[in-house]
Order: structure tokens, then sequence, then C-alpha cells
């Protein structure tokens, strides 16, 4: 169920309805885990109960048991069983194809295990499983386990809620066990924000439907062999044009989806931070795709020793963790590349971290390089095959003499303003403060009109593919 | 009351200033009466074509309809009595269904047959007539052309390029992509069609629109001799002609594009635009004048 469908509209005036009526106030939690569930009705739902039930039932041993011993060990079967589903769905036919190169060769079985398709949303909800595990492990069961009678019902309840909660159920933002089980009690009605949530509802929808679903009708043409005829200039365009396409689309949904949360009473972790400002990779990683990073440190790069050991360690830890990261957003070596290439930034960066003035004119050479660089990476995501990565270079290259396309020029780099002025006024906002209250509310409206008289054709959110 | 509150409810003051932008927008079309701005994307054109359609009173006698291929009948002069239905990755079967829907009979209705086994895109056509939506007859900025981005961008293009209408990136390439060529023709063969099924559905429309007097009449693009002469294409093409034979119904033919004449072996380039179209404008005033004259014949006999 997209964000952008009526029926996800109805989905949730109707969930918040109940949720808020004071008869049903004692069973919050349950009509927001019967939400989820009708939400995800279409996504493998068999598939995502099973995985929410395997992990109630571990984690009922570890509630059950006193021994630290085997609580350790179940929380380890825990993010063991999380590993093996996602490795399954995810990665079958990647493993399967370092080892025989015909994959079509295979009996009728193994084909048709190999095609079985990617489960929507399995990237992250198997990740909150293992945070689950992680922050048990770490923090102790009692964070999790509530200390009221019966406690374990509620506490299945908690961890259905968790697993399954709609809002971040299929693209995050991954929010860590710890950070929304304390959140677990009685919301009430006079405590909504309704100035953050609209404010985050309309940017989000701006920036999915708007920005996102319009500049998608452009970058569709980066693909293979339609680049092979546009110019350079149009292909450069292109370039910059998906870069704005996927902060705006994930951006957007990470924003509908805190919203959303917000309406019933929880805060997910922010998920962007105007990453197109960085100026350096490390900064890069803080202000994009927050949620991932913090999970990818805390139960990757720390565990394996972090920055605490030698530089040499440090920087084959940050080369693994951002491969595996760049791993987890596809099945592909193209996924690979990217990863391990930010890995291998934020490892060179490294030493040369603190030597740089801060002044305007560095810093603005400092971010503009970050930012062409990881809008050369976001090639890899666009074209999976890394060959047509190369053609697509070449083609820069090698069109200089075509005739300009403005047809697809001007359109994405008017769609992709949005983007751009968001963040410059980030920056503009650090230095001068906020904007005069009326001025803020009407570039709201302004974007609520484009909502309802510029969206693009409906399209999935970008990240749903992972 | 809290609800109707301007200073302290904000959902309040959001839609109050969203009101007044859309007045203002609304207004300034209206009394300005700028040119209506080109599409900026497939999409837009595709449905700022439909709602104009739709919406225009003064609706053609000739209505084409069909896929992106007969696009060409756009972008240079064309008969003037001839509406253009056809959208992009659609194809004549939508056109058609739009024009059964909104009610239009026109004296000529010319069918483009080369994507035909496309089905009717309903979600396209249900977004058109949506109940709702009736308002965007006397509110023009809820109209596909008015969005405001892209009125801003056709702008900026006539601006840059005068010429542009955004659309022709194909036709600006000289020379065939053998790449896109091998794509298109694999496309092509491994496109799933049921002759029988397509056919059957063609008829009905065929009989609705006869039904009413409409004089059907089919096109047959011209495309690249590796597309025009692969098997399944010959199948069909005789499928065709056995079930709307050219004693019966007239036929636009121009035979296999030459290698030079089509920019991805489907699309005509300013060359094959440059040739086909005034054949195609020839074809069509003939049967025009020859529909004509018959029906003076029948009114002077009577």
């Amino acid at each position: 169920m997209l964000f952008t469908s009526w029926r996800f509209f109805y989905l949730l005036i109707a969930t918040f309805i109940l949720y808020y009526n004071p008869v049903l106030k004692k069973y919050q939690v349950s009509v927001l885990i019967v939400a989820s569930v009708i939400f995800s009705l279409r996504i493998n739902v068999f598939l995502l109960l099973s995985v929410v039930l395997v992990n109630g039932i571990i984690f009922l041993f570890i509630a059950n048991n006193r021994s630290v011993l085997s609580h350790k060990r179940f929380a380890l079967l825990g993010i063991f069983v999380n590993i093996v589903i996602l490795s399954f769905y995810k990665y079958k036919s990647f493993i399967a194809s370092l080892f025989i190169s015909d994959l079509s060769s295979l009996g009728s079985t193994s084909s048709y295990i190999l095609a079985i398709p990617l489960p929507v949303g399995i990237s992250f909800y198997t990740f909150h499983g293992i945070s689950l595990f992680a922050d048990s492990m770490r923090q102790g069961k009692s964070v999790i386990v509530r200390d009221v009678p019966k406690g374990w019902k509620h506490t299945i309840l908690d961890i259905c809620l968790y697993m399954l909660f709609f809002p971040k159920l299929i693209s995050g933002p991954i929010i860590k066990a710890t950070d929304l089980f304390h959140q677990i009690k009685e919301k009430k009605f006079e405590q909504i924000d309704w100035k953050s949530i609209c404010q985050l509802l309309i940017a989000g929808y701006f920036f999915k439907t708007v920005v996102s679903d319009n500049l998608k009708d452009y970058t569709v043409w980066m693909s293979f062999p339609y680049f092979d005829t546009l110019s350079s200039s149009t292909l450069i365009a292109f370039i910059f044009g998906y870069s704005s396409q996927i902060f705006a689309d994930f951006c957007g949904y990470s924003l509908i989806a805190t919203g959303v949360a917000k309406l019933f009473g929880y805060q997910l972790p922010v998920n962007f931070n105007f990453p197109y400002i960085s100026r350096s990779f490390s900064e890069f990683w803080s202000r994009w795709h927050i949620s991932l990073s913090v999970f990818l440190r805390d139960y990757l790069y720390i565990p394996l020793g972090g920055n605490k050991i030698s530089r040499f360690r440090t920087s084959i830890n940050l080369m693994v963790t951002m491969t595996l990261g760049g791993l987890w957003h596809g099945a592909a070596w193209s996924y690979v590349l990217w990863g391990g290439a930010h890995g291998m930034a934020l490892a060179l960066e490294r030493p040369f971290r603190n030597m740089f003035a801060t002044n305007v004119i560095v810093n603005f050479f400092r971010i503009a390089v970050v930012y062409l660089l990881v809008s050369l990476a976001w090639l890899l995501f666009k074209l999976p095959d890394i060959s047509h990565v190369i053609l697509y270079l070449k083609a820069i290259k090698n069109n200089i003499s075509l005739p300009n396309n403005f047809g697809y020029i001007i359109p994405t780099i008017v769609y992709s303003v949005p983007v751009v002025g968001y963040h410059v006024y980030h920056l503009w906002r650090m230095k001068k403060g906020t904007m005069p209250r009326l001025v803020v509310e009407l570039i709201y409206a302004g974007m609520l009109f484009l909502i309802i008289f510029q969206h693009g054709s409906s399209n999935s959110f970008v990240y749903f593919q992972f | 009351m809290f609800i109707f509150n301007f200073k302290k409810n904000i959902i309040f003051r959001l839609f109050v200033f969203l009101i007044l932008i859309i007045v203002l927008y609304e207004g300034s079309i209206v009394i300005f009466k700028p040119h209506t701005p080109n599409p900026v994307s497939y999409d837009q054109y595709n449905i700022s074509k439909a709602q104009q359609f739709i919406y225009d009173s003064t609706r053609s006698a000739i209505v084409l309809t069909g896929s992106s291929l007969s696009l060409c009948f756009d972008e240079s002069s064309r008969p003037e009595n001839i509406s253009n239905l056809s959208f992009i990755g659609l194809s004549s079967l939508t056109g058609l269904e739009l024009v059964k829907k909104s009610g239009v009979t026109p004296q000529f209705v010319i069918v483009e047959v080369n994507f035909i086994d496309r089905p009717v895109n309903k979600e396209f056509i249900d977004s058109l007539f949506k109940p709702a939506w009736t308002l965007r007859k006397y509110v023009h900025a809820l109209r596909s052309e008015w969005q405001p981005i892209s009125v801003l961008i056709s702008y900026i293009e006539e601006y840059v390029k005068p010429k542009s209408t955004g659309l022709s990136a194909m036709d600006s390439q000289p020379v065939i992509s053998k790449e896109l060529l091998r794509v298109n023709l694999e496309a092509y063969r491994n496109g799933k069609l049921d002759i029988t099924q397509t056919t059957n559905i063609l008829r009905q429309y065929i009989r609705h629109f006869e039904e009413k007097g409409t004089t059907v009449v089919f096109l047959e693009m011209p495309v690249h001799s590796l597309i025009y002469n692969d098997d399944r294409a010959v199948e069909f093409r005789s499928a065709l002609f056995k079930d709307f034979p050219a004693s019966k119904y007239h036929w636009i033919l121009f035979g296999a594009a030459a290698d030079n004449e089509t920019s991805d072996g489907l699309h005509l380039n300013a060359a094959g635009v440059n040739k086909y179209v005034p054949l195609f404008n020839g074809r069509v005033r003939a049967i025009a004048a020859k529909h004509a004259s018959v029906r003076h014949s029948e009114h002077a006999l009577k």
C-alpha cells in the first residue's frame, strides 16, 4: 500500500478514529497492529507475520530465562535467524551466481526457489529483528520487557508493534528497539502536535509527489540504451537530477513516515539532515539515511573495533561496514562497489578531516566535491549493470557534439530546484535564523498547492526495491 | 471556535492560504489568457491531449487514434479537421475508448494498427472521467496543461529554444541508434500478442462507430523493415486484412520505412516526417473528399 494511495488515506483515517476513541484507549497498541497487518496485506503478509512470530517466540525464551548465558545464546540465535531469512530472500541468486555460472541450467526445484521474489520491506523488518536481540543483549531484556503483571502478553504485543508498525515497515526509518519500546504507553488526542505533523506531511508529500514523481519521467532516459542518443549536457543534468530524485523520494518517504507515526504519538528518528551540504563523506553519512548509519555503526562498526584500534584496522572496519551497507541495498556487484567506494572515501579522508580551514570558499569547494562524487556514485543505483555505468560515462565524453535535449534538461533542472533550495535554506537559516512565520506558512501552502496541482504519476518509492 | 480561529489554528491558516493561491492562479489564467503551454512530460502530454478533447467544444470531424508512432502528425502541419488522440505508451484502443466514452461521433476515425495489441488503459480513462473532476471543465488550473511548474518550464523552454515542444528528443537524432533498434525489435518480438482477441476487441469498437455513422480508416505507420517484415507483424497484418478487408475499409499503408527514416526503428525522424506526413495528409483529404461527394450525390438523388 503506497503512502500516496487513497487506500492508505482511508486506512489512516479509520485507524486514527479508532485509536483515539476513549472506549478503545486500552487497545491502542492492538489497533496499530491490526492497521499494520491491513497495510501489509499485499506485501507477503504471511512471511512478515512468520518473521514476527519467530522473533517473538525466541524473545519469550529470553524473557523467561534467568541465565545470562542462555539470554546471550538466544539473542545470538535471534540475530542469526533474521540474517538467514534476509540472506535467503535477498541474496540467494547472488550467492548462487558466485558458484554456478549458468543459473538456467539448474533443475526445476532450484529454479523455482531462485525465482521467489524479494518481499517488500524485508531489509527493514529483519533489521528491526536484529536490533531487538542486539539491544536486549547489550542493555538487558528489562529495557524491552515491561514490568507489569501478565508482562509477557504485553511484551508480545510490543514486539508485534515494533516490527509491524506501518509507517516505518517498508522503508524505515530503522528505529532501534530501545528507542521505540520506551515510547509504548497510552497516547492522548490532546498531545498531538498538529503543526509539526502538518509540516512533515506537506514536506514529505511535496518531495515525493511533486519532485521525485516528476523527475522520474526524465531520469527514466538514463537507462540503457536510451542514454546513448542523448547529449553530454543532458546526461550530466540527469546525474544531478537523479541525485535530487533519490533524495526527494527517500527523504519524502521518511518525512511522511515520521509525520504519520507522530499522529499516533510515536517519534521516529530523523533520517535525513540536509545531506547534500556535507563537507566530507563522514559528515554525509551523519546526514544521509541516518538510521541505517547508526545501525551499521552500533551493530557492526563498533563491534568490529570501530576506530579504537590502529589506523589500518579502522580503515578496514570502515570498508567492511560500508561494503556490507552497500550490499544491504541490493544483491548485485554494483551495490558492493557503491558501498566499497564510500568506504574507501571514508578511509582516505580520515587523516585529513581536521586539516581544512573553515571559511566560506573552502566549505563551498568541499561541499561541491562531496556532492559531485556522491551524485556520480548514484549511477551505480540507477544502472545496476556496471558495464552500463561505464558506457554512460563514455557517452558523456562522446556525445558532446549531439544537440542539447532542452526538453529534458530544463525540466530536470527546474524539478531539482526544491532540493537545492531546501539545502540552501538550511545554510541560510544557520546564519540568519528562522524566517517570519507568515513566510514559512505561505511556503507550506504553496507546497500543498503544488501537491494538488503538480503531482507526477504515481510510482512506488525508490527504496521499496531494497 | 478553535477550528476557524485564524490566529491559533495552523491547519485553518494553511487552508485559507491554499484557497488564496488557487484563486490567484485560476484568476491569472482566466484574466490574462496566456497561450496554452506545451506539455513537458509524456504523462502530461497524454492527459492534456485527452482533456482538451473532452472539454473542447469544437471537436474535429476526423479523429486519429494511435500510439506514439502517430505523434508526428502533431509536430508538422496536418489537415485542419484532425484531432490527434495518439497517446505515448498506449494504443488506438485507448483512444477509441476515450472517443466512445466522451459520446463524440466523429465523421471519420483513423485507427493506427501498429501497437493495437496494447490493451485499453482503464486507469488512464477512468482518471479522466472521475465524477469529482468535472470541475476541470470550469476550473482551468485543474487541467493538466495548466500545471504550474509545467507552465513555467514551457515558457523557459520557449525562451531558450523557441521551436522546442519538449518531446522531440528522439526526432532530433539524425542517425538511427542500432542499439535502440535492437531493443525495440526484441521488445516487439517478445510482446504478448493474441491476434484473435485483439481483432475481436477491435471489431467491437469498429461496430460501435459504424452504427453511429462514422467511417473507419485504418492506418499502418511505417516502421523499420526488420520490424515490418518480422513474422509476428506479417501474421498480424494478414489477420487484420482478413477481418477488415480493403474492399470494405479504407487503409492508409506506407510499407516499411527506409533505414534513415526512423530514429529507433519505430518513430519517424525528421526525414521520415518530411516524407510521410504530406502523403498521409493527401490520403486523408482524398478519403474525406470521396465521402463528401458520395453524400452530395445521395443528397442530390433524394
